[in-house]
């Protein structure tokens, strides 16, 4: 009952704080609202029993790359950013796009979890996994490959950064 | 053997409610009271007798300041975004007083007990930047804003590094759980085994509360009083609220991680098990006592760190330092353990 009324909760806050976000004037004002999306979403996983994920999602999404967002609006000029507002609708035909396809996953899994009757232990195995513990071990020895080659991607683009930052000085 | 005055405190402890009016009362109790430790301790240190007015000794200075600014005019200068001005000292204190809720002061004196306290501590208290951000964002003045940038970015620095040397203790204790990692101690503190790591912690926490001598972001020679300049009355006195509640918080952190918590000292040896004694509670606040009588001792003895200087420590020191400390401590552990 009480996690039911939860959900719908975050489900409205999550939409509001989003639409709120992409259609606010003020570029602060929009990762304010941004900010508020997060914590939403990491109250979603504490519901899923993800308390891990949780955390996690504060730690890097809200406390670390939402502060740099902030830095760098707060170095560029505002004023340079009116132009973008006005070519809003002009990405109307990629967004419906996107937004079409991710709509297509998400409607594909849920089809395929109803007609596969299989989903209830793979749920139930997914949500003992939030223990950091297990989580550790999952990505230490199963998903391992998959966990080096993420920590190598970040790594190139770390790389990356730094190169062409250093080619401007 | 309890008293009946323990054994009604455990009584009422039983609801929750009780458990978070308790906490936050003696952490918002605390705050007037660390004021007045900050400048009597200052004081003595430059040869001169500080408060002495309000009370004895002075201590009631707190909360006649306190009093003073509640009844002073709140100010919201031209030219600044209302909202986000009036939401900044909210979002800087709210964080501070929350992340109480996972530190265990004794065997049965915490809120929660979750499994993942210490990044919960972390994710928390990483919120408390975008108070300091926004508030030197929306005052519409460029000390505040120059005083917010600096402090951004030393924040995230910083943060890492704190992170990081969290990373060796919780290996020991083998949980992220702060009951757990007290009760990993008994015996050992983490403290002797986990000294570079302690290093590390203890710089990183002096930078992530804007202590003395990485104040850079309210210098006050360069910057007035840097992202709250613009701030009076009540908003002023919660970023103060705030930065206090913090250096109780990244204290209590260093108290149950390095410290022991609740364990007396020496409990490895037979004899000093007589120091169980002492309430469990009065050794948690003794050590973090300590910790904040330190933070003052730094302040009064060392000079203001340079913007580069800053940058340099914690990026090429702390940060390596504190990953050797995980490679050090993962060997010894696939050594020993």
């Amino acid at each position: 009952m009480f996690a039911t009324l939860f959900f719908y909760y975050l489900f409205v806050m999550i939409l509001a704080s989003a639409v709120l976000m992409i259609t606010r004037k003020h570029i602060v004002h929009a990762v304010l609202y941004m900010l508020l999306m997060f914590f939403h979403i990491a109250g979603l996983y504490i519901l899923l029993e993800a308390e891990f994920l949780a955390a996690v999602q504060l730690i890097v999404y809200a406390g670390a790359i939402l502060v740099l967002y902030l830095f760098v609006i707060m170095l560029v000029n505002i004023r340079q950013l009116e132009t973008l507002r006005e070519q809003l609708f002009g990405h109307l035909p990629f967004a419906l796009v996107s937004a079409g396809l991710l709509c297509a996953g998400v409607v594909g899994i849920l089809i395929q979890e109803t007609a596969f009757k299989d989903s209830p232990a793979a749920v139930q195995a997914a949500t003992q996994m939030s223990n950091p513990e297990l989580l550790g071990q999952a990505l230490f020895t199963q998903y391992l490959f998959p966990f080096e080659v993420a920590s190598l991607i970040l790594l190139v683009a770390l790389v990356g950064a730094v190169l062409l930052a250093s080619r401007k000085i | 053997m309890e008293s009946d005055l323990v054994k009604m405190v455990k009584f009422l402890w039983g609801y929750s409610i009780i458990q978070i009016v308790i906490v936050m009362g003696f952490t918002l109790i605390m705050v007037p009271f660390l004021t007045w430790v900050e400048r009597k301790v200052i004081g003595h240190m430059q040869v001169r007798l500080g408060p002495m007015r309000v009370g004895y000794h002075g201590i009631l200075q707190g909360i006649a300041d306190g009093l003073k600014l509640l009844l002073k005019e709140n100010i919201v200068p031209s030219g600044a975004d209302r909202s986000i001005f009036i939401l900044a000292p909210i979002i800087s204190l709210v964080p501070a007083l929350i992340a109480f809720s996972v530190i265990p002061f004794d065997t049965w004196f915490y809120i929660t007990d979750i499994n993942i306290a210490v990044l919960y501590v972390l994710a928390v208290s990483s919120v408390g930047t975008y108070g300091i951000i926004l508030a030197g964002w929306s005052s519409n003045s460029k000390y505040a804003l120059l005083g917010a940038l600096r402090s951004a970015a030393q924040v995230i620095s910083y943060e890492l590094a704190i992170g990081m040397a969290l990373v060796g203790p919780l290996m020991l204790a083998g949980t992220f759980s702060l009951v757990g990692i007290t009760k990993a101690q008994t015996s050992h503190w983490f403290l002797l085994p986990q000294i570079v790591a302690f290093f590390v912690y203890y710089v990183a926490m002096l930078a992530e509360t804007n202590r003395s001598p990485f104040d850079l972001p309210e210098a006050e020679t360069e910057l007035v009083a840097g992202f709250h300049v613009e701030y009076s009355g009540m908003r002023f006195a919660y970023f103060f609220i705030a930065e206090y509640a913090n250096m109780m918080l990244v204290s209590s952190m260093a108290t149950v991680v390095f410290l022991g918590g609740w364990n007396p000292p020496f409990q490895a040896w037979e004899a000093m098990h007589i120091l169980k004694i002492i309430p469990g509670v009065l050794w948690f606040f003794g050590k973090m006592m300590m910790i904040l009588v330190s933070f003052v001792w730094v302040r009064s003895t060392f000079p203001r760190f340079r913007y580069d200087q800053l940058m340099r420590l914690g990026w090429k020191v702390l940060i390596p330092l504190a990953l050797a400390n995980i490679v050090v401590t993962g060997i010894v552990l696939a050594i020993v353990g």
